[in-house]
């Protein structure tokens, strides 16, 4: 496991995916920065971008929810969808798997780093977006709907939301991941899951798919804002963690029964 | 008061218990218990001189007698109804072990006299008698007091049960369901809070300001005043406008002639003028529980009604604060449905719920029965979850306040809010007036609110960020103008989706009334709406709308300006009661119970095939104790069909330097994948020092390999790729021999480097140098010298010879024969994934034709040589010589040389194994009938 962290982190890839989760919500405070003062006088909602300006918390909040339909994804997606079949591509599973690494401990270790990385890669878009605001908006309390939030609670709440948009990206990294074992093309996982992230959440936007779009993957993606709702509101939440357990148990049976299996041939 | 009353029942009730048995009953009986239809003849009216004759049935239950008394319970019915009405839950309360009585109010069913809306001088008093009647009957249990007597209604008959208990102590316990607190503010709401400085009659801000004396009414309620006293479909045919009319014998001499005169008058008046005189407002008032509330010392269960316009949520929130103020126990059950939507009242689980609720309360305080428990002392039903939840209060937990911005936003912000003025129009005649709700239940009931533009001043939140319930009376703060001396206007907090679809929470309207303006100039009015219980969304908005019309309702008539004035410091708006956000409640559980089953499918899964994990493939019976590698029965088929090992078994000894060889396509590499555990055979196995192959099997760590070339992770230098390869497998580094492997690499400093800056041959020689990791005792090789340089070629074999000499078993394939016919002790000969041939090297080139000689003199050798050979003579090769031995064996050449005094360093068959192979593989071809030198294409056996 500790081979594969260190495989995984000297990568460039890594560094490139981790590097722009710090880099985008930076790059972001940079243009709410430059482009302060209008929003006020536009009148903009009380959303949550519409209070990103309020302080370093707020911006940490902001930076979640917008890193979280997309880049997060891409980037998660890459971290879960990429290490079985690159190993594939450059060739060296074949000789992992005659030194010899069991198949499952393989994927296992494999499995851990990349949701390793994945937490880390959305633990570094708060504390980015919260440094980032922190310089160009100052410190503060998190401003919310319906009042604010001090330091304590506001971290706390900002914490259980990072960790509910991890949990909510886990079916799409396990897709990611499936499709890793089935493949020698490392393109191919990361873009099906980033493509099935976005029909998944085109398809949640129609209405007539009523009930059926709550089982979407991507359908409660973003709930974490109701943790900063007050009261605070949980409900969503925990369908949101629920609905992801199915995908990920699926994808993962599918990924070991087949990497099992599989005749090696890379 | 009362004892004058006590007094005047008393006497009553004589009379009434006369009647009584003078009527003999029916009876009839089912399971649990039986009926008996009683006329009870009762006296009331203002003067104590009507009398009427009230139609009951009285329920007993089964073994209650004299000797065995029963409490008993009235239950009256709603307006319209009669005493059937309530026959379940009669039924029900019965078998619970009640005598219950239920009876058709003066005016309906088939009881005599006229309505009096539950009026003290009428109702009321039938009531005390009827509670007499009981008292006087042996099988009802009694105390010191009198008898032991509930009473519970729905609507009308709900408001009796509050009247009846504030006049008659001897009603014990009450369940009054969906019904009034103050007619007053009921049919003439104004929810201003200062809009007079006398409190408004029943007013929901306590018992205290209950001030009947002192109206100020508000804005008729003309639709549902009109359902009710303008003729109501169902009420009894006889006493109907409708049917008075047609009868054709003489004019009617009412246009209600079924509610006694003052009612009716106090109707007629107020419908038309859209206002109420004093004597309509004192009758109201008299036949209000506000007034007398402070009496009741009756525990209450008070139902009400989530979708009601006519009797809202607020008119129990009245009751609920007087009644606990006497110091009586009391709760509220909020349910769905109400006056506007009915049949959800009626629906099977709400009325099951009312039920085992009221049977609850009465076991508890009626038959004081303390082990009972009654539950929170609010509950609440939330809409969206389908569920019950309690809280201490309605209104008494958190609130969220809105501020009013003039560019028509509500804002938390206070800050944000922008001043300015919105102005709205009441136009002239009060027409066209919008629309919120349709107390008919006809066309416009399932329609959303509609509003009329320019008439109302709207203010919407931002899509909210998180659900909000709201439990309680939204309030407002809000500074209106107008440019007259009057103005109305109504309230409504709207739901709008993200659909857009907008919902009037309960159908809910606040209304409001001020009269005495000076024109043009603000005025500060707070306001309490009616409660609500509502879930807005997350992704829904808030809207505030304050319309000048509502077709329910009288409008305002003269046409006027209204203005809302905004001013940010003034702290302007609406304040929501929120409650905690119901975790929802079958939705949540699906999902459970979705993930727990594919959860468990998992586990299921990957316990059975922990349990069949071994590979397919025989077990391989293991060629004794020396064997390295035992290959038996091995075939692989890939799927499209192509057979790439057909049926291959092979032997290699420890020690041995094994060839494999073949043309491209042969099937070496995928028996070596075999080997490895990498591909699964389609038939026969593997084993690898007598273990059974299967992937990932430990023994693979006693062998070295080097499969197709050799792969590196491009971004590691090559030492870091060593490390790792080695750590991977989960052994101390200690144990790799790291230097040795390197020595053979021989990489110098370019190791540190990226190992996708190698050239070819430095990869083969890491790839070597990685097989060589940790010494094993097999080194698997596929086509080791791919790649290099004749030098390195030479290196190679040189390295494999001294790997060989310390006792390593060896495996190479290679299509060159050249190779193995220079280094391997033993080989195998494949084609199209057959064996060929196998067996030692010297066996396989056979009686082989030519030695390979090296001495001391190399002219002196080829000299005495030429004697011997035959027609291939002698010729130098390298530092050697090859002699065509021409039948005669090496012993003849050895003694030859040693005769002419040369020494003989070195003497090997010279190995044909070229000849030999292709000879092999064309007979093998011919065969089977097959061209040469087309190894591709499928050979299915």
């Amino acid at each position: 496991m500790i081979v594969e962290l260190i495989k995984q982190v000297r990568r460039l890839r890594t560094k490139l995916g981790l590097g722009a989760m710090v880099g985008l919500p930076a790059l972001l405070a940079l243009v709410f920065w430059l482009g302060r003062g209008q929003a006020g006088e536009r009148g903009a909602p009380q959303d949550i971008f519409a209070l990103a300006t309020q302080s370093g918390l707020n911006f940490a909040a902001a930076s979640l929810e917008a890193m979280g339909r997309f880049f997060l994804v891409v980037v998660v997606a890459l971290f879960a969808g990429e290490p079985v079949a690159g190993e594939a591509n450059w060739g060296t599973l074949r000789y992992l798997l005659v030194r010899p690494v069991p198949r499952p401990r393989l994927l296992r270790d494999k499995l851990v780093v990349a949701m390793l990385l994945g937490a880390v890669a959305i633990l570094l878009v708060p504390l980015a977006g919260m440094a980032a605001g922190t310089i160009a908006f100052g410190w503060g309390r998190l401003q919310i709907p319906f009042g604010s939030l001090g330091t304590g609670p506001a971290l706390t709440k900002l914490a259980i939301g990072t960790a509910y948009e991890a949990v909510s990206l886990s079916a799409i990294a396990a897709l990611a991941f499936m499709l890793s074992t089935m493949t020698s093309s490392p393109a191919g996982p990361v873009s099906v899951a980033v493509g099935a992230a976005i029909v998944s959440q085109i398809l949640d936007a129609i209405p007539s798919l009523g009930n059926v779009a709550k089982w979407l993957p991507t359908h409660y993606w973003g709930a974490w804002t109701q943790i900063l709702a007050r009261p605070p509101q949980s409900g969503d939440m925990l369908r949101g963690v629920l609905a992801q357990l199915p995908y990920v148990a699926v994808f993962c049976v599918v990924a070991w029964f087949w990497f099992q299996r599989k005749d090696i041939l890379s | 008061m009362s004892n004058s009353i006590r007094r005047w029942a008393a006497l009553l009730g004589a009379l009434a218990m006369v009647w009584a048995m003078a009527v003999p009953p029916a009876v009839a009986a089912s399971g649990g218990y039986r009926t008996e239809d009683h006329v009870i003849d009762v006296v009331d009216g203002p003067a104590g001189d009507q009398h009427v004759a009230i139609d009951s049935t009285l329920y007993l239950p089964s073994g209650v007698d004299a000797g065995h008394p029963a409490p008993a319970i009235i239950g009256a019915h709603g307006f319209g109804q009669d005493k059937h009405a309530l026959a379940a839950d009669a039924a029900l309360l019965a078998r619970r072990g009640y005598a219950v009585l239920l009876y058709s109010a003066r005016g309906f069913g088939n009881s005599t006299g006229k309505i009096g809306l539950d009026s003290p001088d009428y109702e009321v008093k039938d009531v005390h008698q009827l509670v007499d009647w009981l008292g006087a009957r042996p099988d009802v249990r009694r105390d010191a007091a009198g008898p032991l007597v509930g009473m519970f209604g729905e609507s009308y008959g709900g408001g009796m049960a509050l009247m009846a208990a504030a006049y008659d102590p001897r009603i014990r316990a009450i369940v009054p369901i969906v019904t009034w607190n103050s007619l007053v503010r009921s049919f003439l709401p104004n929810d201003v809070a200062n809009a007079a400085a006398a409190p408004l009659p029943g007013a929901t801000s306590g018992p205290n300001d209950i001030s009947p004396s002192a109206p100020q009414p508000g804005v008729f309620k003309q639709g549902w005043a009109s359902v009710f006293l303008g003729g109501l479909p169902s009420l009894n045919a006889s006493s109907s406008p409708a049917a008075s009319l047609g009868n054709g014998a003489a004019m009617p001499p009412s246009p209600c002639p079924a509610f006694v005169d003052a009612v009716c008058n106090a109707y007629v008046a107020t419908a038309e003028a859209g206002q109420a005189p004093p004597e309509a407002l004192a009758l109201m008032a008299a036949s209000s529980p506000a007034g007398v509330i402070s009496r009741i010392k009756a525990p209450t269960l008070l139902v009400q009604g989530e979708s009601d316009t006519l009797f809202d949520l607020s008119e129990a929130a009245a009751s609920q604060a007087a009644i606990a103020a006497n110091g009586v126990p009391v709760k509220t059950v909020w349910i769905p449905g109400g006056h506007s939507a009915l049949p959800g009242l009626n629906a099977g689980s709400t009325a099951q719920r009312i039920q085992s609720l009221a049977g609850a309360w009465f076991d508890r305080w009626l038959k004081a029965d303390a082990s009972v428990n009654t539950g929170p002392a609010f509950e609440w039903y939330d809409a969206a979850t389908k569920r019950y939840f309690a809280g201490a209060t309605p209104a008494g937990g958190t609130s969220r306040t809105l501020f009013l911005s003039s560019d028509r936003r509500l804002t938390d912000q206070a800050r944000s809010a922008r001043p300015g003025i919105v102005p709205f129009l009441n136009p002239a005649g009060g027409q066209p007036a919008a629309l919120s709700q349709d107390p008919t239940g006809g066309f416009f009931s399932g329609l959303p609110p509609l509003d009329i533009p320019g008439q109302n001043a709207s203010f919407e939140t931002a899509p909210l960020p998180g659900a909000v319930e709201v439990v309680g009376s939204p309030h407002l703060r809000l500074r209106v103008a107008s440019s007259t001396s009057e103005l109305v206007a109504f309230v409504k907090v709207e739901d709008v989706a993200t659909d857009a679809t907008v919902t009037l929470p309960g159908g809910l309207v606040g209304a409001i009334r001020l009269t005495g303006l000076t024109p043009g100039v603000p005025k500060d009015v707070e306001v309490t709406m009616p409660a609500l219980a509502h879930l807005f969304k997350a992704g829904d908005r808030i809207r505030l709308i304050l319309a000048a019309t509502d077709s329910a309702y009288a409008n305002q008539r003269t046409a006027a300006v209204y203005g809302i004035t905004v001013d940010p410091a003034a702290s302007l708006g609406l304040s929501l009661p929120t409650a905690a956000v119901p975790a929802g409640g079958g939705h949540v559980t699906a999902y459970a119970i979705v993930a727990a089953v594919a959860l468990a499918a998992a586990a299921v899964l990957v316990l059975t095939r922990r349990r069949s994990a071994v590979a397919p493939g025989a077990a391989v019976e293991s060629a004794g104790a020396t064997a390295a590698v035992t290959i038996s029965g091995l075939t692989k088929r890939f799927r499209g069909g192509f057979l790439a090992v057909d049926n291959l078994s092979l032997s290699i000894g420890r020690g041995q330097v094994f060839g494999l060889l073949g043309p491209n396509g042969a099937g070496k590499t995928t028996t070596i994948r075999m080997l490895l555990g990498l591909v699964y055979p389609t038939a026969g196995g593997t084993a690898i020092f007598g273990e059974t192959m299967r992937p990932g099997h430990p023994v693979l760590s006693r062998v070295g390999t080097l499969v197709e070339g050799p792969r590196f992770v491009p971004h590691l230098s090559g030492i870091d790729n060593l490390r790792l390869f080695w750590r991977a497998g989960g052994r101390p580094l200690s144990e790799a021999h790291m230097e040795a492997a390197l020595a053979v690499a021989e990489l110098g400093d370019a190791v540190n480097r990226p190992v996708r800056t190698y050239s070819h041959g430095m990869r083969q020689r890491l790839g070597i140098a990685q097989a060589l990791l940790g010494q094993p005792e097999l080194l698997i090789l596929d086509e080791p010298t791919n790649g290099l340089d004749p030098q390195q070629m030479y290196e190679m074999r040189q390295l494999i010879r001294t790997l060989a000499g310390r006792g390593i078993t060896v495996l190479l394939s290679s299509h060159l024969l050249g190779e193995v016919e220079q280094v391997c002790t033993h080989a195998a000969i494949m084609d199209r994934g057959r064996l060929v041939a196998s067996g030692t090297v010297a066996d396989l080139v056979g009686a082989s034709p030519t030695v390979y000689v090296e001495v001391d003199d190399t002219e002196e050798g080829a000299r005495v040589l030429r004697s011997l050979a035959g027609p291939g003579g002698v010729k130098s090769e390298g530092t050697g010589l090859v002699v065509d031995l021409d039948g005669s064996g090496p012993a003849a050449v050895a003694a030859a040389l040693v005769a002419a005094g040369v020494g003989l360093q070195a003497m090997t068959p010279r190995r044909h194994l070229e000849d030999v192979f292709l000879g092999l593989i064309e007979d093998e071809r011919e065969a089977s009938g097959r061209p040469a030198g087309n190894a591709d294409g499928g050979k299915v056996a």
